[in-house]
This record gives C-alpha cells, sequence and structure tokens, in this order.
C-alpha cells in the first residue's frame, strides 16, 4: 500500500519586498510590494509503506518545504498531498497521529527538565497505553543509549544527546511514517553513526516510513533505498539509491602532498584536476580502481606525505544528473523529473 | 476528559520549572507590584484631589481598575501562552504543534503557565475588595452572581484581545508594541469611565469591546446607570459580547492557522 | 585606573560625534516609527480629555484649564523615561562583554551619553515636535510669551534630561549586583512615572506631599521644566528650581561614578 501519494504539488510563498526610506516605508503601509517565491513546482511521487527514502537537495531546494506539506504545517498552493489516504491539511489531527516528526533544527523537549519527564508528556500527547508506551521507551533508551543523560536537564545536554532524545521522541506512539528534516545537523561523525544505525534498525523491525532529508550523502547511503534529489522545488532524480550511486555518485577526488616539489605527475588512471608542485588533486571513478590501489600506483613513483579523499557534493552529483540526462534547469514541464 | 488531563501534566511540569527559577519569579512579582500599585495611586491622587469625574468617585473608579486587573489575571491564567504566542512563531516553535494531534490553541495554552497570574489575581482582589468596601453595596448572593458574571464577559473579552494580537503575529514582526498599545489603553484609559471621552473614542471602544472590560459592566454593576439606559443595556450584555467576541477572534485565529507560512529553516 | 583628563574641546567633539551618528542610526526607517507616532497621538489625546474631565468636576485655583492641557501634552512627550541603552548595557553586563568597554579610550557614561543625546534628538524632532504642533493646531496649547522664561525652560530641560540620563545609567549599572534586570527597570519607570508628575501634575497630590515630592529628583524631570514653561513660578523661584536641578544631576554623577568605579574594580577581580 501507498504510503505518500503527493501530486502535483506547488507551493508559492508570498514575501514582502520593503522599500526604502521613510518614504518608501510610508507607502509600504498602503501599498506592499509583494514578491512570489515559487519553493516548491510540482513534484509527484509515491512512497509505499516500510520504505526509506532520502530527500536531498542543496540550500533552499524546497525540502523543508515539502517535509511542511506532508506534515500538514503548510496548505499547499495547489497539488494533491495524501498520507495513508488523509490530505494532512485538511486533517491534521489525525493526520499527526500515525505520524513521528523531527526537526533538526527545533526541539520538542522541555527545555529545563530531563528528557524522562518530557517523554512521559508524549504518552500523553499521543495518549499511549502504559505497556507500550513502557516497552517503547526502554527501546528507545537501549538503542539510542539515552540512559547515562535520562535524568540531566535538557539545556545540559550536548547537541548529540539532545538530538537523540528527539529522534526517540518521534517513535514512542508507533508512528506509521516518521519525517526527519536534517537531523544530524551540526553532529559528529560518532554521534551521526549511531543514529543512521538506529534509523535503519527501526526502518527494519517496525517497518516505519522514513523520510529523511539531510546534506549527508554518507547518512542516506546508510539508511536509505530510495533517493529523490530536489532542485529549485522540481525532482530531477527519483529512484534506487544504489543505482544512483553507481552512475553518478561514483567519483572521488583525492588531493595528494608530495614530500619533495614535483614537476609533473603522471597516472594510470584517473584524471589531474589541480597541481602545484606540492600537492595534486585527481579525480577518479571509484568502480575503475579502488583509492588504495590509487594511493599504491602514486606511492611506487612519488614520496607521498599525506592524502585526502573527497567523497562527492550534492552539488557537484547534481551537475552530473544535469548533464547526462538533459534535465532543464528552470523546465517549465511538470513531469520533466526522470524516474529509473 | 484526556485534554484536561493532559492540561494538568503540562501544569504539573510547570510546576517543576517553576522550582529553578524561584527568585526569577519573585523578583517578577515585585516589580509588577510595583506597576499596579503606581497605576491605582495615580488614580487615586487624581480622584482624591478632584473628587469625582462624571460621577464616579474615588472608589468607583478604583472598581474599575480592580475589574480590570482582575479580567487581566484571570485571562493570564490560561493565556499566558497565547500572550507570548509571537516568540513563539518567530522561533519556528509552532511548527511542533501541527504535527501532534491536538486542538492549537489548547497546546498554545498548554506550552505556557504563568504563575505571576496568582499576584495579578491577588492584587485585584485586595483591590476589589477595598474600593466596594467603601460603598453601600447591599451584598447578596444576586450581587456575587453579577459580579461573576461581569468577570466572565472581562475575561472573554481579554482572551479574544490577547487571541487577536496572537494571530496577527502570523503576518507582522512587531506584535509586541501593539500588544503594549491595548494594555496601555486598558490600563490607563479604560480605568477612567468612558463617558469622560468624546463620541467618537466612545464609538471605537464600544464596537471594539475594549469598554467592556471595564465602563458598562462596572456602571451596571454598581448601579450606575439609570435601568433602560443603553448602557445599562449594555452593561448587562457584557457576556454575551464577551463570548460573541471571543468566537469573532477564534475564527480570526483558525483563518490564521489555514495562512501560517512557517520560518525559512 | 588612572584618571585621564581631556580638554573639554575634545570631549565635545566626541559627544557630538556620536550623537551624530545616532542620529542618523535612528532615521534608518523601521516600521514602528509610524505607529509609535499614531499611538503617543491618540495617548496624549485621551490624556488630554480625561483631565479635561476632571478639571469640570472640581473648581481649582491651583491652575487653567489651558496651563494643564499643556502640562499634560508635554509631560507626556518630553521625558524619555526608559532609555535604549539600558537593556543593552545590561545584557552585556549580564553576559560579561562588558569588560571590552574598559578598552575604550572614553569614559563609557560619556560615549553612552552622546548615543542618547543623538537619539533624544530624533526623538524630539520626529515625534514630540509633530505631535505638539498637532495638537497645539487642533486644540492649542500654551506657548510661552517671555523669551527669558523659555530660556531658563531649554536650560532646565538640559538638566532634566541629564537626570533621566544618569539614573537610567546608574540603574543599568545595577545589573553587575543584581540579575533580575526586569524588576529594577520596571520599579524605576514607574517611579519616575509617578512623582516626576507624569501620571499626575504635582499640583493635585496632597498638600501635605507637594513639598516633599517637589524636592526629590524626579521631580526635576518633568514637573519643574514645566513650571518654568508654564510661568506658574516667579523668576527668583525659576532660578531656584534650577539650582535645584543642578544639585540632582550633580549628586546623580558622582553617584554613577562613584558605582561604575565600583564596578570596574568587580570587572577586574571576577574578569567580568
Ligand atoms: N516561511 C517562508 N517564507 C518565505 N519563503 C520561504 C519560507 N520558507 C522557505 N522559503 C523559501 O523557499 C525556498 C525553499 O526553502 P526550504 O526551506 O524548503 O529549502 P530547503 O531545501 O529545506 O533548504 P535547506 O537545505 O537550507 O534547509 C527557499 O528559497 C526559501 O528562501
Ligand atoms: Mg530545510
Amino acid at each position: 500500500m501507498d504510503a505518500i501519494i503527493v501530486e502535483d504539488l506547488w507551493k508559492i510563498y508570498r514575501v514582502k519586498e520593503h522599500r526604502n526610506g521613510f518614504v518608501g516605508g510610508l507607502i509600504d503601509l498602503f501599498r506592499p510590494v509583494w514578491k512570489e517565491k515559487e519553493a516548491v513546482r510540482g513534484i509527484h511521487f509515491t512512497i509505499p509503506q516500510g520504505q526509506s527514502v532520502g530527500y536531498i537537495g542543496p540550500n533552499g531546494s524546497g525540502k523543508s518545504t515539502t517535509i511542511k506539506m506532508l506534515t500538514g504545517i503548510l496548505t499547499p498552493t495547489s497539488g494533491k498531498v495524501r498520507v495513508n489516504g488523509i490530505d494532512p491539511s485538511r486533517r491534521r489531527r489525525e493526520n499527526a497521529r500515525q505520524i513521528g516528526v523531527v526537526f533538526g533544527q527545533r526541539t520538542q523537549l522541555w527545555w529545563d527538565l530531563a528528557i524522562k519527564e518530557s517523554f512521559e508528556l508524549f504518552r500523553h500527547i499521543y495518549r499511549i497505553d502504559e505497556k507500550t508506551f513502557r516497552k517503547n521507551v526502554e527501546m528507545m533508551t537501549e538503542l539510542l543509549d539515552l540512559d547515562q543523560f535520562a535524568s540531566i536537564p535538557v539545556r545540559q545536554l550536548s547537541l548529540g544527546q539532545r538530538m537523540r532524545a528527539e529522534i526517540a521522541c518521534a517513535f514512542f506512539h508507533d508512528p506509521k511514517i516518521v519525517y526527519l528534516d536534517e537531523p544530524t545537523i551540526g553532529l559528529d561523525v560518532v554521534a551521526k553513526e549511531r543514529i543512521r544505525t538506529f534509523l535503519k534498525e527501526i526502518n527494519r523491525e517496525k517497518k516505519t516510513t522514513i523520510i529523511l532529508t539531510t546534506h549527508d550523502m554518507d547518512d542516506i547511503e546508510h539508511v536509505c533505498e530510495r533517493l529523490i534529489l530536489i532542485d529549485h522545488g522540481r525532482i530531477i532524480y527519483d529512484g534506487n539509491l544504489q543505482r544512483f550511486v553507481d552512475n553518478y555518485g561514483t567519483d572521488r577526488i583525492l588531493t595528494v602532498q608530495f614530500e619533495e616539489p614535483q614537476t609533473s605527475v603522471e597516472l594510470e588512471c584517473g584524471e589531474l584536476i589541480g597541481f602545484d608542485q606540492r600537492q595534486a588533486s585527481i579525480r577518479f571513478k571509484k568502480n575503475e580502481i579502488s583509492a588504495t590501489k590509487l594511493i599504491q600506483q602514486l606511492t611506487a613513483r612519488y614520496p607521498i606525505r599525506d592524502c585526502q579523499i573527497e567523497e562527492p557534493k550534492i552539488e557537484h552529483l547534481i551537475r552530473h544528473v544535469y548533464e547526462s540526462e538533459n534535465v532543464e534547469d528552470e523546465g517549465i514541464h511538470a513531469h520533466d523529473h526522470i524516474s529509473i | 476528559m484526556d485534554s484536561l488531563k493532559l492540561y494538568y501534566k503540562s501544569f504539573l511540569l510547570q510546576l517543576k520549572t517553576f522550582r529553578i527559577y524561584r527568585v526569577n519569579f519573585f523578583a517578577s512579582g515585585i516589580g509588577t507590584l510595583f506597576v499596579y500599585g503606581t497605576q491605582l495611586l495615580g488614580l487615586v491622587t487624581a480622584l482624591y484631589h478632584f473628587e469625582s469625574v462624571h460621577g464616579w468617585n474615588l472608589y468607583d473608579v478604583s472598581f474599575l481598575y480592580g475589574l480590570w486587573l482582575a479580567s487581566y489575571g484571570i485571562h493570564i491564567t490560561f493565556f499566558a501562552g497565547v500572550r507570548d504566542f509571537a516568540s513563539m512563531v518567530h522561533r519556528g516553535q509552532f511548527d511542533i504543534l501541527y504535527v501532534r494531534p491536538h486542538n492549537l490553541l489548547f497546546q498554545v495554552m498548554c506550552g505556557r503557565m504563568d504563575l505571576q497570574a496568582m499576584i495579578h489575581m491577588g492584587a485585584s482582589a485586595l483591590v476589589l475588595v477595598w474600593s466596594t468596601m467603601h460603598m453601600d453595596l447591599q451584598w447578596s448572593w444576586n450581587l456575587v452572581l453579577k459580579l461573576a458574571v461581569i468577570l466572565l464577559g472581562a475575561v472573554l473579552i481579554q482572551m479574544g484581545l490577547t487571541l487577536i494580537w496572537a494571530t496577527l503575529s502570523f503576518w507582522l514582526i512587531h506584535v509586541g508594541s501593539l500588544v503594549l498599545f491595548g494594555w496601555t489603553i486598558n490600563a490607563n484609559y479604560m480605568t477612567y469611565p468612558l463617558s469622560v471621552y468624546d463620541s467618537v473614542i466612545r464609538w471605537i471602544f464600544t464596537i471594539f469591546p475594549m469598554a467592556f472590560i471595564t465602563y458598562f459592566p462596572a456602571g451596571w454593576f454598581l448601579g450606575k446607570f439609570s435601568p433602560g439606559s443603553w448602557e445599562y443595556q449594555l452593561g448587562s450584555f457584557t457576556v454575551p459580547v464577551g463570548l460573541l467576541f471571543f468566537l469573532l477572534a477564534y475564527a480570526f485565529w483558525l483563518y490564521g492557522t489555514k495562512h501560517y507560512k512557517s520560518t525559512g529553516n | 585606573m588612572p584618571m585621564i583628563t581631556y580638554p573639554f574641546s575634545h570631549f565635545a567633539k566626541t559627544v557630538t560625534f556620536l550623537a551624530r551618528q545616532a542620529f542618523l542610526n535612528a532615521t534608518v526607517f523601521r516600521g514602528n516609527t509610524f505607529f509609535a507616532l499614531f499611538s503617543d497621538l491618540l495617548f496624549v489625546f485621551l490624556s488630554i480629555e480625561v483631565w479635561q474631565a476632571l478639571y469640570a468636576s472640581k473648581e481649582t485655583s491651583l491652575v487653567t484649564e489651558s496651563q494643564l492641557i499643556t502640562y499634560v501634552v508635554l509631560a507626556r512627550l518630553l521625558p524619555n523615561v526608559m532609555m535604549e541603552f539600558v537593556d543593552t548595557v545590561q545584557q552585556r553586563i549580564l553576559s560579561g562583554e562588558i569588560a571590552s568597554e574598559l578598552l575604550r579610550p572614553i569614559r563609557f557614561s560619556v560615549y553612552l551619553l552622546g548615543l542618547e543625546i543623538g537619539r533624544y534628538g530624533h526623538r524630539f524632532l520626529l515625534q514630540v515636535l509633530p505631535i505638539a504642533l498637532l495638537i497645539h493646531g487642533l486644540i492649542g496649547i500654551n506657548l510661552p510669551t517671555s523669551g527669558l522664561y523659555m530660556a531658563l525652560f531649554v536650560i532646565s530641560l538640559v538638566f532634566s534630561f541629564l537626570l533621566m540620563f544618569y539614573i537610567n545609567y546608574i540603574i543599568s549599572l545595577l545589573a553587575f549586583w543584581y540579575t533580575q534586570v526586569f524588576s529594577i527597570n520596571t520599579i524605576k519607570n514607574q517611579t519616575v512615572r509617578f512623582l516626576s508628575g507624569i501620571y499626575v501634575p504635582l499640583w493635585f497630590f496632597p498638600e501635605w506631599a507637594v513639598p516633599i515630592v517637589q524636592s526629590l529628583p524626579f521631580a526635576s524631570i518633568v514637573y519643574i521644566p514645566m513650571q518654568i514653561y508654564l510661568q506658574t513660578c516667579t523668576l527668583p523661584q525659576a532660578v531656584a528650581y534650577l539650582g535645584l536641578q543642578w544639585f540632582w544631576t550633580i549628586c546623580m554623577i558622582v553617584l554613577a561614578h562613584w558605582i561604575w568605579s565600583r564596578a570596574v574594580k568587580q570587572i577586574s577581580i571576577n574578569g567580568g
């Protein structure tokens, strides 16, 4: 069964433009200038129950706006949204009962109290019966390792600890769908890893549908089976994650520093994209040659002091998609996204 | 029933945080009392010298002030979250309430309870008792009921006002100055009998029913209007007026929540 | 800390510079400007009606009606009870950032004074004057008839501004010892509003209270300048009033410096 159906969904924000100066301000009072900002421009997708979907795109591409329409916070300008058959902005409360939401930039916890107490409030908010609640709290506490800070006031927690507690809150009432908008923002690698493992686990065990937005490709690769890529309010890729990574995400950049200045660098494989005697950057495809092999080849010829491998950036991936699929950037057609 | 339980649970949590901010509570309490004390002292000083204005003496005017303060205090007991709603919108925290299966206004009310309300109510009780002690009112159950009725009407109007300001913060950034504006009018100007103002102002505050917080109900209660006069009629209608005003404000609020734009990020 | 003394011309230059800067900053349009103008106008208007009604309810030989109205209008417009710097200074004290103020080559109070003069100038030109003129056009308020009184009034207004400034400054520094700034500010604002005669002119205070309240520093902020403006005092009295204002201003300056030096000690002990 499809958990989420989105058809030709638009969101246009109207924002007031300000004129300058005293007189301008006076005119603004009576004849404001409105500017329209098309944040989401006719997107389509359906997500079956139990799928984990990564929703990515550069800053300002419309991810949060989409999530807010799916959760019922924003009313769409036009188009259709159905979440388990419910229109979230019309039947907000019904929808809210079966979803969980985590906003990386907002907090659901009570600032001055320990997380235990906030958890208890959630039991009442969602009318969870005692037994289910105990069981879930136990499970979350174990999976997210909340025990060690369960009784410290939230304001004294580290960002990573707080985020883990926030995420736990979204799962107590056994939601069918959980939306996570940048849950890993500002976290270190260890904290991210723990959250990824948790999401994967919960998706497998409880068959919870997961919609995850992030700027970290690694989050997606660890957690999601499907990827939706959005840019300028339009979906430009929607499909299997592995295939996407194979097609577009294979480029890596290796940067090496030499012990002594070199006059030139010769390569058997890959492409030299930067060189300045002490340092060279090499782009290579990870399915053609492994990083270790490439480094071995280089060390055989040059004295290497240090090296570093860069994963592809989202902006980079987007360019690739545009280049290889001929997607028009500012295209007008509503159905121009590619499905694989 | 479940909602009441949730309200109660939120209240208990608030009490826990209260312990952390005890000093803060007492300090602001003193500040609050000082504001009301000096405002009342201003009224009393003026009326002590001039004896009366439009047939209202020192105690009558103090009663107006007490009525305003009581309605403000009672409304803050439930509406502190609504009063502080603008900051919730600007921080983007209002988003969170949309994804929970409860009425939005109810959640805003649960989100914050201000124990300062007790100080407001205590102070207003003192003012009301003190001012009525100096009047020859024949206390009876009927009169107590009348007092309850005018308080209810006044509280409904205060709630309506606060809800309107809160709704405006969906569109305006500086709602704080509007709130202060409304508060100043209520505290400093509606605590004089409305009849001192010219007809335009009287009309404005009758239609936008700020005069129904103090002047009309107090005049009706204290017998300042001759029975049958239109002021008397209006005074006896504060509860329906309050209810109507609150419902209109609530409709405006519902409209606002449908057009909520959230904040970037 | 060694006291560094500057020649007065240098001092004047610094203050003028800061004042101009603050004035220009204030002219940057804010949506609130019109609303502040409107609400002030309405409050003044309502106050006039309240006092007209009070005045009509009992014969009084203390003042004429037009004097009373003039008083009500100007008492509400002229004083700036809550100065803008108080909040920022308190926040910087509470956060400890205040320590960096010690590095400035000028006195902290002079720096703030310069800024506040500029803001007051802006307020005077764009808020006080337009509203007063509009009310004058609509209802009519008394204008001074004697140039001499007018000159004395201007001096008196300067004292009033300085007093208000130093009271605000002292209150803002209290944040070093007392963190509940909301309540101290409220108490300051309300005390000034009541005892300076903004809420009720001192004429109408009970007779026994008048001499006491009149000699407190707060009366020098509103009531005394207004007495001179309305010419409800004789010339020698006016001069005596100015003397009283001068006395309180000096007291406040001395007190402010003393508190500041204690504060500086506190910073150097606690590291801010
Ligand atoms: N409340 C709002 N009012 C007006 N414009 C908005 C609002 N929220 C977002 N926008 C605009 O809509 C566009 C999409 O914003 P959105 O927050 O959905 O992007 P995003 O993909 O979540 O970006 P990010 O990665 O930075 O979180 C942006 O251009 C943004 O400026
Ligand atoms: Mg976002």
